[in-house]
């Protein structure tokens, strides 16, 4: 009886010299799969790595999935609003607190102005906010104090700045500062965690003084409403889609819409502003990763011209191998076997050549890293699958040489 | 009805033509030859005459244009190419002029070739190759590489490669074509020793010095045996 494993065993190791022994040709097969798959898996670990790095830090300000944000006036997320946007009242906010669901919320109003340290001038978010800011938005001071109550009741001329403001207008150094704001002088009392940027958006470019404060006398509104409240609810009791529902029903009655009009206020989650951050990362991934993938398939055609090329220089010992007893079939998987080493190789090293790339590049961009083991196992399977029917082409010829002829 | 011994080969009317364009060139007429176990068969003739052409049918390499070859009891010209190359695994040791040795694979590894398309490299088989390569006298050198090696100790190997199954029969053409007199001798010396403990033995040659080793001298011309 044949002992089948223990031939194609015989047969791999045969295969396995030879690769050993005709380096050259293995090397530039290498190296023709290898760069395509580092570049895929760089692309790929980069555009996740930017992703989950904007979750993350919407995360690092309590917005994650048990959180959502209400903004004033309807229209296309993000977009210029398209119905009025004065609705939203101090008494929308008192009927939501009280939903069952909410934890805690903070409601603010918001405003571009100029700013001003009596010599310098720029344009920065002036938010007008709650005593809930900085536990609602997991966002603290780090020097100085947040608002008091006492500041709250009293309209209080304080205020709280990111480190873009401080750092631009007073050199690193703002607390008990004086800072003109729409033309009214406030104290600095404090300054906010360094929160960096999501992409392009500067999250520390802001300053925030009390809502009251804001209402009465820095905003200038010919009525009290909101721009916005962010509520953080409790994700174990209720899905949020009912949480939506509920919470359109109760505005949309409040504000007296009739039916078939708009809704005039947005319910903003962190997915959709994640994937509003990320629309411009996930285009140029995905353009990349088809850049790669062209890169793997010309890879793949130099792999079979390289390989028959070293059919034609193995054609004498292919004729031996014939002429002691391979038979075409044994040929065959002689060749086959090659190409999978080669793609397992070039798969393997490539992989691992894109966690490096990836790494450095992330390091160096002060990116998340995130290794897609997913996904890099997705590839090596997909490049084994290519290989084999690839393969099949280079090894059919080998396996058709006449070893008569050739040995004489 | 008497007992008669089978050949362990046996043609019949073998033809052999190629085709070249619209000529056509009929090197091999018309063959009979029988090969009794324990023959050693020496075929001589000259350059062109078609040695090479019938020792490739004979192993197996080639198939004839017609006629009957029967190979240790088996009509070979009607086999598949999977069945041929298993009787040339099984049936056949071939011995070359040029040796044909593996250049990257060592002395063993060489050796070792034609198992592993039978069951595949087993510990038997290494401890049979290293035993074979010791009565040759290479056992010394069984992680040399082919060009570590003189023409001599070359062709020894390609023997025991040629032996490491236990084929039926070994067929060699011009064994000593690519050596000089002395190791010539020695080679030729080998084959006689290993007829001698039974194996059959074709050679092909147009050396008569070596030629005179066989118990059979057998002469090609025009593509016939010369009676
Ligand atoms: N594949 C082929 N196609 C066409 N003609 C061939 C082929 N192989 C061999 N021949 C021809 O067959 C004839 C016999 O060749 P063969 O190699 O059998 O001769 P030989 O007796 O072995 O000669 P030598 O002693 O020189 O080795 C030659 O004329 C050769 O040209
Ligand atoms: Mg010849």
């Amino acid at each position: 009886m044949v002992n089948l494993s223990n031939r194609y065993y015989s047969i791999f190791k045969e295969a396995l010299s030879e690769i050993l022994n005709s380096r050259i040709y293995f090397f530039f097969m290498v190296i023709s799969l290898f760069v395509g798959i580092a570049s895929m898996v760089t692309v790929y670990s980069l555009g996740k790595g930017f992703e989950i790095q904007v979750i993350k830090q919407l995360e690092s300000f309590n917005f994650g999935s048990n959180a959502f944000l209400i903004l004033a006036g309807g229209g296309k997320f993000f977009g210029p609003s398209t119905t009025r946007s004065d609705t939203l009242v101090l008494g929308d906010v008192e009927v939501l607190k009280r939903l069952y669901f909410v934890k805690k919320l903070d409601y603010f109003q918001r405003a571009f102005m100029e700013v001003s340290n009596g010599k310098d001038v720029r344009t920065t978010m002036v938010f007008g906010v709650t005593l809930n800011y900085p536990d609602v938005n997991n966002w603290h001071v780090s020097r100085g104090r947040f608002f008091s109550k006492a500041d709250i009741d009293s309209k209080a001329k304080v205020c709280v700045v990111g480190t873009a403001i401080e750092d631009e207008l007073y050199g690193g150094n703002a607390l008990g500062k004086v800072i003109k704001i729409n033309g009214i002088y406030f104290t600095i009392i404090g300054v906010l965690e360094r929160k960096g940027a999501i992409g392009s958006f500067r999250l520390d470019d802001r300053v925030l003084i009390p809502i009251t404060t804001a209402n009465t006398r820095v905003f200038n509104r010919n009525k009290a409403y909101l721009d916005g409240v962010k509520i953080i609810f409790d994700d174990r009791i209720v899905d949020f889609d009912v949480i939506k529902s509920l919470v359109t029903k109760i505005l949309r009655e409040r504000h007296k819409l009739q039916e078939g009009e708009p809704d005039d206020f947005r319910i903003i989650t962190p997915d959709q502003i994640v994937a509003f951050r990320t629309a411009v990362s996930r285009v140029i991934t995905g353009f990349l990763l088809v850049i790669s993938l062209v890169t793997i398939v010309v890879g793949g055609v130099v792999v079979v011209n390289i390989m028959y090329a070293n059919i034609e220089d193995k054609m004498k010992v292919i004729a031996i191998r014939m002429a002691v007893g391979a038979s075409s079939k044994d040929i065959f998987l002689h060749y086959l076997f090659i190409v999978i080493v080669v793609a397992l190789i070039s798969g393997i090293t490539g992989i691992l050549g894109g966690f490096i790339l990836s790494a450095l590049i992330s390091r160096f961009a002060s990116l998340y890293f995130y290794v897609p083991i997913n996904f890099s196992i997705l590839v090596l399977v997909g490049l084994l699958l290519v290989s084999f029917f690839f393969g099949v082409f280079p090894a059919r010829k080998a396996s058709s040489i006449p070893p008569g002829v050739l040995i004489r | 009805m008497v007992d008669i011994k089978e050949p362990v080969i046996k043609l019949r009317d073998i033809r052999k033509v190629y085709r070249i364009g619209e000529e056509e060139y009929e090197i091999l007429k018309s063959i009979n030859l029988d090969v009794y176990k324990g023959d050693f068969v020496a075929i001589m003739g000259a350059s062109g005459s078609g040695k090479t052409t019938l020792l490739n049918i004979l192993g197996c390499l080639d198939r004839p244009t017609s006629g009957s070859y029967i190979l240790d009891g088996v009509e070979v010209t009607k086999l598949s190419e999977r069945e041929l190359a298993s009787i040339r695994n099984q049936k056949i040791g071939f011995v070359f002029q040029e040796f044909h040795l593996i250049p990257w694979a060592t002395v063993l590894e060489n050796v070792l070739l034609p198992t592993v398309y039978a069951d595949g490299i087993t510990k038997e088989k290494i401890d049979k190759a290293i035993y074979l390569l010791n009565r040759l006298n290479m056992g010394e050198r069984i992680n040399f590489r082919p060009n570590e090696l003189s023409g001599g100790q070359r062709q020894r190997v390609a023997i025991v490669r040629a032996l490491i199954n236990d084929p039926a029969i070994i067929l060699a053409d011009e064994p000593t074509g690519a050596l000089d007199s002395k190791t010539s001798e020695e080679v030729m010396e080998i084959f006689g020793m290993l007829n001698e403990e039974g194996r059959t033995i074709v050679v092909v040659t147009h050396d008569m010095n070596v030629a005179s080793k066989a118990k059979l001298i057998k002469h090609i011309r025009d593509g016939k045996f010369i009676e």
